[in-house]
């Protein structure tokens, strides 16, 4: 019985501890990270009259298989709007038997509309091939299904199937680029003195809680340096300023020196931020060398106002 | 007689810490309502009926449960959830009190219980009391327990009638209550098979709005939707696996808790003092071959528990990555997406808090029907309902002779629900925290988000 008692009353301060426990959050923009990744290096291509470094680059085939044109139409701006979300990866407008096709073949098309029920699915092979070579060939897939009593609440049939566009063309992206995203950050607790650092966070003045943070006087901790990186991590995050992901990258290091290594919420803040650093570096050296690639081919065609932009 | 002494007090010492625990725990875990069951049952006449009918409500929570989890599609704009998990207001109390009116059981206890009463004393506890606790049970002796309030309520809600008129458009209340219970499944009504354990038999469920956002139609669907997409393969295969591992452990359970109440009741008969002339007793030779069938059950239980953990531990582990992919790419900027994680994160919710009640409600029942005795007094309890019968007024002699059917055939089934039960309520409970868990993410991201926006609002509007 004491025991029972014992057990209650640690379960009821561990609770406590618990709810206590949980610093102030914010949210800041991100990127996730390709997740076929390792097929990139078959996007690549080096070609020394136009950029020292690779560029990544896509020729979208306007023939695609199956499905209506309207469907078609669809695919091919999804596709559009999606890349040139990070430019991780340029639109070719020219192609060519060097360069990087994507083959769209619509595998399945059902759309059904029963009493108050509509309902549609979509099966979508994205194949990415230079010249004859296929080297990712992949399907997605969505399913639709919505009910009302009240049928004027139902989509069109074609704002459904925008809506499944939409999410297979962002699944096949997400996989071979960058996109955008939201990470949660969570602060350690503040010094007393710096308690309003949190208020400037919350509403998003970022730079203005830096200027803070920089001129503390007092003992410069673990979660003084950690606090410090999540602010700069944020910053850098709206402005995608490499300098102050520098600067974020080195108050964690030292945040990680102090013992941040044995702390969960330090580690896992740490390693989202240096997926994020090293997504935004790849992006914005893609972005520059795919630059290339688009004045060359601006010159090619004589226009600056082109679509692949 | 010593020695009697000493054990009974025991006994006695035990029962009241195991009902404190059983309160504190069922307090600590789940709000009110299970600790309100608990001590309603120490309130009752100590009748297997009662524990019948409590598993019967353990098995309609866990029945809805999985409804909540398996049949009720879930969409971003669905209201059902909402429904749910509201409070009971004192209009729906008194709805509930009218609808369990109608069935055998609600209809005519008032006329037997004081009969009852004085037959089979109060419960256990109570009688330890003497006269103070014995009154005691009289006055606070509910006809309707909390959890069946909580359990009917889902019941109105799920199955709700679409043809249903307002209250004031029909020529009488019974009208209007025949109609609004029409789709109602019968849920006192238990099934000898348990092959279809955590189905109803019968019931019409209600439909749901999605009009602006998708409709999945299970809860783990709808979690699958919210996964990165590389997850949601693995975790389909997962789920999979993970329910047909629970159903062979369930099988399992079953067959054990037949077998044991075989078993009871066959002692019960033995000591009757007026044994049922057509109770066949078991043989020697057929008590100790259940006994070997109970050895091998038990055997298979562990074996089929074992995997049930293991897959356990690959669904969640597989859970806990979605968790982790999700903390580095929160699409809190899709509404639908925002919308669909709160209804799974109210739903989750509800399933965790309900099967913590049907816990309580399979627990009390079983510690009532064993520890307590009730199903060796069986014999004596039907005596007292024969007793009964001439204060029933003739109107409701039909409501009655179904009543005292439903429980001969229920008291043999009770057992094994109940266990089967027990073992559902727990995985469900797992389960829908670990929901919980997952869908919490997205939703303190999404408020810290919504925060600061309107922090950052009330700046630029201040300046």
């Amino acid at each position: 019985m004491k025991n029972g008692m014992k057990i209650v009353v640690l379960t009821g301060v561990a609770l406590m501890l618990a709810s206590c426990g949980a610093g102030p959050k914010i949210v800041i923009p991100s990127y996730t990270a390709p997740k076929e990744a390792a097929k990139l290096s078959k996007i690549e291509t080096k070609d020394e009259f136009i950029s020292e470094n690779a560029y990544l680059a896509l020729w979208i085939n306007p023939e695609i298989q199956g499905g209506t044109k309207a469907l078609a139409s669809m695919l091919i701006d999804s596709v559009k709007t999606k890349v040139t979300q990070t430019n991780f990866i340029a639109l070719d407008p020219l192609g060519g038997d060097e360069g990087v096709a994507l083959n769209m073949k619509v595998q399945s098309y059902d759309y059904k509309q029963e009493g108050n029920k509509v309902s549609l699915y979509l099966d979508v092979v994205f194949v990415l091939a230079r010249g004859t070579e296929e080297f990712l060939a992949k399907s997605y897939s969505e399913r639709k299904n919505r009910q009302s009593k009240d049928l004027s609440r139902l989509p069109t049939q074609n704002q459904l199937t925008s809506e499944a566009v939409e999410k297979v063309v962002k699944d096949f992206i997400s996989d071979i680029s960058p996109l955008k995203t939201n990470q949660l950050r969570e602060f350690k607790s503040f010094p007393s003195e710096l308690a309003y650092v949190e208020e400037y966070a919350k509403r998003k003045n970022y730079k203005g809680a830096i200027k803070l943070m920089n001129k503390y006087k007092g003992e410069r901790d673990m979660n003084f340096h950690y606090n410090l990186a999540v602010l700069f991590e944020a910053e850098a995050s709206i402005t995608e300023n490499l300098r102050l992901l520098d600067k974020a990258q080195d108050n964690y290091d030292k945040a990680m020196e102090m013992g941040g290594a044995s702390d969960e919420l330090i580690m896992s803040a740490k390693v989202r931020f240096e997926n994020f650093y090293d997504l935004l570096n790849k992006t914005k050296d893609q972005d520059k060398a795919n630059q290339a690639l688009i004045e060359d081919r601006n010159s090619m065609i004589g226009s600056s106002d082109s679509e692949y932009e | 007689m010593n020695m009697n002494k000493k054990r009974e007090n025991m006994k006695v010492k035990s029962v009241v810490v195991q009902s404190v625990l059983v309160g504190v725990l069922a307090l600590v875990s789940s709000g009110c309502s299970a600790l309100q069951e608990t001590m309603a049952s120490q309130m009752e006449v100590p009748t297997v009926e009662s524990q019948v009918n409590r598993a019967a409500i353990g098995m309609t929570i866990v029945r809805e449960n999985n409804i909540l989890a398996y049949k009720m599609p879930i969409s971003a704009d669905a209201q059902w959830p909402t429904l749910i998990a509201a409070d009971i207001n004192d209009a729906q109390k008194k709805f509930i009190e009218q609808a369990l009116m109608n069935e055998p059981y609600f209809a005519t206890v008032h006329y037997t219980k004081l009969i009852q009463r004085q037959m089979l004393g109060s419960s256990y506890l109570m009688n330890q009391l003497g006269d103070y606790g014995h009154l005691t049970a009289i006055v606070l002796d509910q006809t309707v327990s909390p959890l069946t309030y909580r359990a009917v309520n889902k019941l109105d809600i799920l199955f709700s009638n679409p043809q249903l008129q307002e209250a004031s458009s029909y020529t009488s209340q019974d009208r209007y209550i025949a109609d609004r219970v029409q789709n109602w499944p019968n849920v006192f009504k238990f099934d000898g098979s348990l092959d279809n354990y955590l189905d109803f038999q019968d019931g019409k469920l209600r439909e749901i709005e999605a009009g602006s956002s998708d409709y999945y139609p299970t809860l783990g669907e709808a979690i699958i939707a919210l996964a990165p997409v590389n997850y949601k393969k693995d975790l389909e295969l997962g789920h999979k696996e993970l329910i047909e591992a629970y159903d062979t452990v369930a099988l399992a359970e079953s067959q054990k808790g037949r077998l044991e109440t075989k078993l009871k009741l066959n002692a019960a008969e033995k000591n009757a003092e007026t044994p049922e002339t057509d109770f066949i007793q078991l043989t020697e030779q057929e008590v100790s071959e259940i006994n070997e069938e109970l050895a091998i059950i038990e055997k298979q239980i562990e074996d089929a528990e074992r995997i049930a953990e293991e897959k356990e531990v690959l669904y969640f582990e597989l859970l806990d990555h979605m968790v982790l992919a999700l903390e580095s790419d929160m699409n809190i900027d899709d509404e639908n997406y925002v919308k669909l994680a709160k209804n799974v994160n109210i739903v989750a919710d509800e399933i965790d808090r309900s099967a913590t009640e049907a816990y309580t409600a399979f627990g009390v029942a079983v510690t009532n029907l064993i520890v307590n005795n009730s199903l060796l007094n069986f014999p004596r309890e039907l005596e007292s309902l024969a007793i009964a019968k001439a204060t029933v007024p003739m109107h409701l002699q039909e409501k009655y002779n179904e009543r005292v059917m439903r429980l001969m055939k229920n008291a043999i089934d009770a057992l094994p629900n109940a266990l089967i039960g027990t073992y559902y309520a727990n995985k469900q409970s797992t389960l829908a925290g670990k929901y919980a868990d997952v869908t919490g993410k997205i939703i303190v991201a999404y408020e810290t988000k919504k925060e600061q926006e309107a922090e950052a609002a009330k700046v630029v509007n201040n300046n």
